[in-house]
């Protein structure tokens, strides 16, 4: 449920409390989210459990990966660990990609993952220059919606049906 | 010498002289006349195609020698322009074919004669050594036609260049052209992308023959600034064109076609517009639904359901329905429907319906909320209305009307075969599924099956599965759930199906790392490589670069020189690299007797399966990683 409560909270403490008895109403009514018994796709598991926060400095920007690699935008990343390649997919914004510049400190929670025998980091959440980024979402799918702007919906209601998944 | 001896010396003599003159005689008649070659067409005329399409039928021309099959005679097919400048071209070779004649013969063409752009007639001839008069093949290129009055729906999903202010984004659109008997368009459609929703009017439009080849150019006039090139800064014309593929006068394969967006569907001629299930309450009737797209965040989501209207005017009591939602890998499966309804078609002829569908999973309704156009008895286009509903998600979609609603058990689906298309996302980004799933009588899965995300793919042919189960729901509603459709080593899907009764099912993943809806088609026996024969229609649904770009055209394939030549006209324009009409197709396939499976080879490298539905449909989908094909092929 998208009650958005953090700018109102500290103003109306009586809505708060209406959004979550709606919350848990919802939740109590509804059929709740399962995760099926199988395992996704193989070859293509984000491997949530096993999240790193990388920190490092920006390498490289590269927005035409070799033939292979998860298409759209990389980062390598010198950290620690040594260079990484982190994956951030091909919907990040204009803004975005203009704000990334190498040399950039930057930090980027996700899942390693090996692909034809290389490492990549399929990165969930990107925080660089003040901004954060979300990537993917905690399945690790890719988000394709990375505009200031918000999407032009109902806004009263959003799908409930998460119970507040995400 | 007396005259006994006489007599032997002239009888000597007389056999000599008569040995000379035969020889003699034989010898003046061979140098004149000789074995009498001759040659004839014996196959492949009189024939005609559309301009720019391929010849169904190989040309065939028998060379006998004295009245006898002549084998190993190499023939000649030339192409002779025709008075109009209708021409035609060999597939490689252009203007000529040589081939030898078999034990019975008859030499074949084992390229594809394919029309140049110039309606009327030509001829082909055929000439062999020794024969004084060539074979005359005569061959016509019809006009390539307009679409004739009436109403047409059309749907389409893909990317578009985004609406004033917004970035590009997936987008779904369906409507209805009504086309007047001068090619003109009117009509009213729904367009739904992340950022804005309208149903609104076509107000003019224009139908004609793209002049690069057959197929035909639709374009829309709707005045609405946030949509049509300019879209993207609020000074949209407003304005869409649809290129169409035509399989028949009826039905056609779509993409948008100009700069601001690239999508693919259909175009189908509208049969019917009457009110949904008049029968019910008496006798209940259902549609099995998919719908595809992004959620308010920006996640892909795919719905798959059943609905049943049970009640006078439309309306839905939730028995027999249900609905399943995978929402960027969350899944939510088996949600009730509490209450719903079909509004009555629109008055104004168009068939437009509102589809409503209402849950307790959701805190308010209406929970989904669905502009509909009515193909036919058996067709709805969807488009949702995302600013009214509470899933407030970005999706499209078709319901398929189901035969015996209600009454579905395992036996429905049991022992067949579907084949699948699904396109949608997993973690590298856009994902396409295509294969074969078999549901056998024990509870297991096998068949076949191709995913592509570029990051990762099967080899062309696919892999065959080799673990799952399915499971029919009990409910008699129609759902199949699949679990762990598997080759125990690069893919397990779980995906529910949702039967028509007719052959057909809707289909949705219900896995935390996929999202994918698509078709399933049941499919036919006792088909194999010869199955993919003659001129067909095509539509790709194309990523590179994770960039989308889409096509669609016409293809002949010639089972002899097992073959595929023809043309697409493809929309590059989110790549940058704006229209390409008429852009060749040139591969080769390859497969067995038995095997409903075709490998098909690209230029460049580039590798595909196809899996044949029947003999008039196949899907097919690219298995290198280079760049992501799906795509839907049917007989014209």
């Amino acid at each position: 449920m998208r009650c958005h409560l953090s700018a109102q909270f500290a103003r109306s403490i009586a809505r708060l409390l209406t959004c979550l008895f709606l919350a848990i109403a919802t939740i109590s009514l509804n059929a709740q989210p399962t995760q099926s018994a199988t395992q996704p796709p193989l070859a293509l598991r984000y491997d949530k459990a096993h999240e790193i926060t990388l920190t490092g400095t920006i390498e490289g920007v590269n927005e035409k990966p070799e033939t292979g690699s998860p298409v759209g935008l990389h980062l390598m990343v010198a950290a620690s660990e040594g260079t990484i390649d982190a994956h951030l997919g091909p919907y990040m914004t204009k803004e975005t990609l203009e704000a990334l510049h190498t040399g950039m400190p930057v930090q980027i929670v996700g899942a390693m993952k090996k692909l034809h025998g290389k490492e990549y980091l399929l990165a969930r959440q990107v925080i660089f220059g003040g901004r954060l980024v979300q990537v993917r979402n905690e399945n690790g799918l890719l988000v394709q919606a990375h505009t200031a702007k918000s999407h032009r919906g109902n806004q009263k209601s959003g799908l409930v049906s998460n119970g507040g998944a995400r | 010498m007396n005259f006994r001896r006489m007599i032997p010396l002239t009888i000597v003599l007389t056999m000599l002289a008569a040995l000379v003159a035969c020889s003699s005689s034989s010898s003046s008649s061979g140098s004149k006349s000789g074995p009498v070659i001759a040659i004839t067409a014996t196959g492949g005329t009189p024939q005609s195609t559309t301009v720019a399409a391929g010849f169904a039928t190989a040309l065939s021309a028998t060379v006998t020698s004295n009245g006898s099959p002549a084998s190993g005679m190499s023939v000649t097919f030339t192409v002779v322009a025709g008075g109009t400048g209708a021409n035609g071209a060999f597939a490689t070779t252009t203007t000529s074919d040589t081939e030898t004649t078999n034990a019975s013969g008859v030499a074949t063409t084992s390229q594809t004669l394919t029309a140049n752009g110039t309606a009327g007639a030509f001829t082909v001839t055929a000439t062999a050594t020794g024969a004084t008069t060539p074979a005359t093949f005569t061959l016509t290129n019809n006009a390539a036609s307009t679409l004739a009055a009436g109403n047409y729906v059309f749907s389409l999903a893909g990317t578009d260049s985004g609406a004033a202010g917004y970035a590009s984004s997936f987008y779904s659109a369906a409507g209805v052209l009504v086309v007047d008997g001068g090619g003109n368009v009117t009509g009213e459609m729904s367009f739904s992308d992340f950022n804005y929703y309208v149903k609104e009017a076509i107000t003019g439009g224009s139908v004609a023959v793209n002049p690069a080849d057959s197929n035909l150019l639709i374009t829309i006039n709707t005045g609405d600034v946030n949509i049509g090139p300019g879209g993207n800064t609020a000074t949209g014309t407003g304005t869409l064109v649809f290129s169409a593929a035509m399989a028949s006068s009826t039905r056609g394969l779509l993409t948008e076609y100009d700069s601001w967006a690239t999508s693919t569907g259909e175009l189908n001629a509208q049969t019917s517009t009457a009110a949904l299930c008049p029968s019910a309450p008496g006798t209940p009737c259902g549609y099995a639904i998919y719908l595809g797209g992004l959620d308010a965040s920006g996640n892909p989501i795919g719905v798959g359901s059943v609905i049943t209207i049970d009640g006078a005017s439309g309306a839905m009591s939730g028995a027999g329905s249900v609905f399943d939602i995978n929402d960027g890998g969350t899944l939510y499966p088996n949600l009730p429907v509490s209450s719903g309804s079909v509004s009555a078609p629109s008055s104004d002829g168009l068939g437009y319906v509102t589809i409503t569908i209402n849950s307790g999973a959701f805190a308010a309704s209406p929970g989904i909320v669905l502009d509909g156009y009515i193909v036919d008895a058996n067709h709805i286009r969807l488009v949702e209305d995302y600013y009214v509903d509470t899933l407030n998600s970005t999706t499209g979609g078709t319901a398929l009307a189901q035969t015996g609603t209600g009454k579905f058990t395992s036996a429905s689906i049991s022992g067949a075969t579907y084949v699948i298309d699904m396109p949608g996302a997993d973690i590298h980004g856009a994902l396409q599924v295509a294969g074969m799933l078999t549901f056998n009588s024990n509870g297991t899965v096998s068949g076949n099956l191709s995913f592509n995300d570029i990051a990762a793919q099967n080899a062309q042919g696919g892999t065959a599965i080799t673990g799952g189960a399915w499971a029919d729901d009990s409910s008699g509603t129609g759902r199949v759930i699949v679990t762990g459709a598997t080759d125990g080593a690069t893919f397990a899907y779980n995906l529910t199906l949702y039967e028509t009764g007719d052959g057909n099912a809707t289909i949705l993943s219900m896995d935390s790392g996929d999202v994918v809806v698509g078709l399933g088609r049941a499919q036919a026996s006792g088909l194999g490589v010869s199955s993919l024969t003659g001129n067909y229609t095509l539509g790709l649904y194309q990523f590179r670069s994770g960039v989308e770009f889409d096509a669609e055209g016409q293809v002949t394939a010639n089972a002899a020189a097992l073959s595929l030549t023809g043309f697409t006209d493809q929309n590059k324009s989110l790549l940058g690299t704006g229209l390409k009409p008429n852009s060749s197709v040139n591969a080769t396939y390859s497969g067995t007797a038995s095997s409903p499976i075709i490998s098909i080879n690209g230029g460049g490298g580039s590798t595909f399966t196809l899996y044949l539905v029947d003999g008039t449909q196949s899907v097919v989908i690219e298995n290198d990683n280079a760049q992501l094909t799906l795509g839907y092929v049917t007989n014209q």
